[in-house]
């Protein structure tokens, strides 16, 4: 029988501590790298001109069709190869996160601006709006609305897949669980704690998401 | 796969004729002449001439797909045309070095669906124009706005959201938002169509008494009715032609055209 001994973390807390914070680091970043990528992919893709849209389209098929763990090999290991740069390996976590999350969440926002019910927009033409304007006033806080839950999604996913940046020794909540273990062959205790953290972040953004669902939806 | 968002161009791009360039009479607002257009290898539009003067009611009738919503909208460059020219105030729309946005900023419009924004207040909808496209100061557009809506008879529902309306209370806030812009004329693409039969009324209502106060309108309709009783001049079109245009009293009475005939036969029920 295996007997639990959760306190024999305890002295480890400081480090499960250190791990968060390389996680939500990583994470913030990975995402803002998404959503920046992810833009304009969706822009490059719903262009007029084949020399955006297909670059657009191979870049995104390529990165979904590659695995996230070999991705972020493949970047921290290829760029100083083929550059002779060094990049950190923290670098190269948030670039390969980010990409990778970046090429999904672009087919998102298409879809989101692609459903904007074109009557909207045309009332907007019609009442002599430049494209700009009726893009920033009527077709992105429509497309907001519709990407906001698999947008959710998508960073939840994020949120959990960082624990993959822990193979370029990056020393993020899932490696500094590794550590514990390593030091006091608590696997189980170990894991759960740090189950238990990842759980906390992603509750935190679905209920934010849910929050602000909520908040853009009164009156509608 | 295209972006929604992109905005008709030029009406003329890459078929110029430049030589059918028409001219406005001095009482005039907007004349077609020999208008053409073509979804595909259709053809919707065959040709189409038509005058609307200022502070007149002209009424476009006829069978459905016989191109009515189709001219409606060129005249705002919603849909562009492939022949012919469209003069709006001494502007060529088919002019490619047109600014199509300042013509539609002087058109009103109105649609069959009313197309409210809908993520946002009947007051947001009304001051959107103004604020956005005219750059009124807000708190002046604020204040204009509420007057309009007052005229509309819904200064009571100005932080309602479209969602929270009935359809003809949305089709007044729709009429609003086209005034807000001191448009030189409106176009109604068949404004009560979507509504139900209780909630026309108010839609009309409103209608008459922009007619009365001298607005220019074009108005795509079924309500024959109605048709009759506001318009100075009925224009019936079938098969993207005019066929017969007059007024009311005397198209409806006693029209022409075998086709208006057989036309007004079908939709008059007496």
């Amino acid at each position: 029988m295996y007997d639990l001994h959760f306190e024999a973390l305890v002295p480890y807390a400081p480090l499960l501590l250190r791990g968060l914070g390389v996680t939500l680091y990583v994470s913030v970043f990975a995402l803002l790298v998404g959503i920046l990528s992810g833009l304009l992919l969706a822009f490059a893709r719903l262009s007029r001109f084949p020399l955006l849209t297909v670059p657009a389209y191979l870049f995104i098929d390529f990165i979904r069709g590659v695995p996230l763990l070999v991705l972020l090999i493949f970047i921290y290991y290829g760029v100083s190869i083929f550059t002779g740069i060094n990049i950190p390996a923290i670098g190269a976590a948030v670039g390969g996160l980010g990409i990778f999350y970046g090429a999904y969440m672009s087919e998102i926002f298409r879809a989101g601006i692609l459903a904007v019910d074109k009557g909207q927009t045309e009332a907007a033409v019609a009442l002599g709006m430049t494209r700009m304007r009726v893009f920033q006033r009527v077709t992105l806080p429509h497309a907001f609305r519709t990407v906001l839950p698999p947008i959710t999604n998508s960073f939840i996913s994020l949120v959990k897949d960082s624990s993959l940046v822990s193979v370029l020794a990056i020393s993020d909540l899932t490696r500094e669980g590794q550590e514990i273990v390593v030091a006091t062959f608590r696997a189980f205790e170990a894991y759960t704690a740090i189950a238990l953290v990842y759980y906390a972040i992603t509750t935190i953004l679905s209920v934010f998401s849910t929050m602000l669902e909520r908040r853009i939806r009164r009156g509608q | 796969m295209r972006a929604r968002i992109e905005l008709p161009g030029p009406p003329t791009r890459g078929n110029r004729r430049l030589a059918e360039r028409i001219d406005l009479e001095p009482d005039e607002i907007l004349r077609a002449a020999n208008v053409h257009k073509r979804f595909g290898q259709t053809d919707v539009l065959r040709g189409i001439d038509c005058v609307v003067r200022k502070g007149e009611v002209v009424v476009l009738i006829g069978p459905s797909g016989a191109g009515k919503s189709t001219f409606l909208r060129c005249m705002n460059g919603l849909e562009h045309f492939h022949a012919g020219d469209i003069n709006f105030g001494g502007v060529h729309l088919s002019d490619p070095t047109t600014d199509i946005r300042r013509v539609r900023s002087d058109i009103g419009m109105v649609f069959q669906r009313f197309n409210l924004f809908t993520h946002r207040t009947a007051i947001e909808n009304v001051v959107e124009g103004p604020i956005y496209v005219r750059r009124t100061p807000r708190a002046e557009a604020m204040r204009k706005g509420m007057q309009i809506l007052e005229k509309v008879g819904l200064a009571h529902k100005a932080k309602s959201y479209p969602g929270q309306l009935s359809g003809g209370e949305q089709q007044r806030v729709g009429i609003a938002r086209a005034l807000a812009m001191d448009p030189k004329m409106i176009l109604f693409d068949e404004p009560t169509s979507s509504l139900d039969p209780e909630l026309v009324g108010e839609v009309l209502a409103v209608m008459r008494q922009l007619s009365r106060e001298g607005m220019t309108m074009v108005i795509v309709t079924h309500q024959m009715d109605f048709a009759r009783e506001i318009a100075d001049r009925v224009v019936f079109i079938d098969a993207g032609a005019v066929i017969e245009e007059g007024d009311p009293r005397t198209v409806f009475s006693s029209p022409k055209s075998g086709r208006t005939q057989a036309f007004l036969a079908r939709v008059l029920v007496h």
